[in-house]
């Protein structure tokens, strides 16, 4: 049996590893979940919109 | 006759004789034999053809940089007469063009074909472009896809084919396609950075053939396989199985008893998720496999391979504390002659983290829960994030 772990964003935070976003991170096997955090929605977009210019 | 006579048949034959002078201009001008507008239209033909001939260097032009980029390219601009098959660059090709068609019916209206196979750098190659369907966009020459569909408002992508090695980078590759619902990948996935959050109406077929993509080997180390006991029968028929070294056994003989045999005991492997591979080129044996603790638990007993199948694989977790693995070959009463087994095992590396970003909203609607999460376990060395 191969265990995962999803993690699942708190109401108003978004999930990142500082690369990737998202409400819910299923992680690999053997992923390490320490390397997730949550930040605002503002954050979110503020950081997207300087990724995307 | 007084002047005002004169003024008079003038007027009434100003039609006569500018009907004359229109004839004698139309013989001494070549003989043409239609309007005007049809001799305008040649006319513009001619011109239309000498401007493709120049910018397409009679087909010969390789570099396509920027090439249809910007609002002044159209349905009715873009019309070129020779094929697009370029070595080169072609970078920003299409980017913020205004030619809203579908780009397939387009070419092939005009009786000419789009090829990027060969291209060394596609960056930004459809950003901001208004097609309403792209063909077959093959990047297995270019190594970054940075931009290439970004804010690109075509519903379907034919084909994205990719390197097989999984080399292409991704950066905002999909961003702002917020009407793609097609999308076919081939090759592999093999970067972080493949994002299609932005695509809320992708259709279930296309996550699955972005899923299947996703390279089975990121984050992977192959572990040899080399401890093997000796090989016997189990049942004291006449086939032979011998080790030839990494994984690959020969079988040789007749079964006439329903043989099976041990080709692996007691194989250690430390904690951590594994995938073991077999391939069998008799497609008639099977393969039960054994996964234990160190203190004999067992945890799995799974089918590795079965009868009448080629390949198959298996996914499995060794828990803290270490296990071993065992693996047995069943034959049904057949004859072998040199026929190959190959197994290959597969370690999943520790906090190994690739990562694939979907729309939340596509997924939701295309899967229900369970089968998105038997979905994303055929691809356990990759993240899935929902965004």
């Amino acid at each position: 049996m191969t265990q995962r772990i999803t993690l699942y964003a708190d109401e108003g935070r978004i999930l990142t590893d500082g690369e990737h976003f998202g409400k819910v991170v299923t992680l690999s096997a053997g992923g390490d979940p320490s390397r997730w955090y949550e930040v605002s929605e503002e954050e979110y977009r503020e950081r997207v919109a300087k990724i995307e210019t | 006759m007084t002047m005002a006579d004169k003024l008079t048949d003038i007027a009434k034959n100003m039609q006569k004789v500018y009907d004359a002078g229109y004839a004698a201009g139309a013989e001494t001008g070549g003989g043409g034999t239609g309007s005007y507008d049809e001799g305008y239209a040649d006319g513009k033909r001619d011109e239309y053809g000498a401007f493709w001939d120049v910018y397409q260097d009679c087909g010969n032009r390789q570099d396509y940089q920027t090439a249809f980029r910007g609002v002044g390219w159209t349905a009715d601009t873009f019309r070129p007469t020779y094929d697009i098959a370029t070595t080169g660059f072609v970078t920003s090709l299409f980017r913020g063009s205004r030619i809203a068609v579908d780009l397939v019916k387009h070419l092939n209206e005009l009786g000419v074909t789009l090829d990027l196979s060969q291209s060394r750098g596609v960056v930004e190659a459809f950003m901001d472009s208004q097609f309403t369907r792209i063909g077959s966009v093959d990047v297995s020459s270019a190594a970054s896809l940075q931009n290439l569909f970004n804010g690109a408002m075509a519903e379907t992508i034919d084909e994205l084919i990719l390197k097989n090695d999984g080399t292409n980078t991704f950066s905002n590759t999909f961003s702002g396609c917020t009407a793609l619902k097609n999308l076919t990948i081939k090759g592999v996935i093999g970067q972080n950075g493949f994002n299609v959050s932005a695509c809320k109406e992708l259709s279930r077929a296309s996550i699955e053939s972005i899923v299947a993509a996703l390279s089975d080997e990121a984050g992977t180390e192959e572990v040899a396989l080399e401890a093997f006991s000796s090989i016997v029968s189990g049942n004291g028929s006449d086939v032979t199985v011998t080790h030839e070294g990494d994984g690959v056994f020969k079988i040789n003989g007749t079964d006439t008893v329903g043989d099976w045999f041990y080709i692996m005991e007691h194989f250690e492997l430390g904690a951590g998720t594994y995938r073991m591979d077999a391939t069998d080129s008799s497609k008639g044996l099977s393969m039960p496999f054994f996964v234990f603790t160190n203190d004999g638990i067992s945890i799995e007993m799974l089918p590795l391979k079965e009868q009448g199948k080629e390949s198959g694989s298996v996914t499995f977790t060794v828990p803290e504390g270490g296990g071993y693995m065992e693996l047995l070959l069943e034959t049904n009463s057949e004859t072998f002659n040199n026929d190959i087994v190959t197994l290959k095992l597969i370690q999943y590396k520790e906090g190994a983290s690739f990562s694939v970003t979907l729309s939340e909203t596509a997924v939701e609607s295309a899967f229900t829960d369970e089968e998105w999460t038997a979905l994303k376990a055929t691809k356990p060395n990759w993240n899935f994030v929902l965004a």
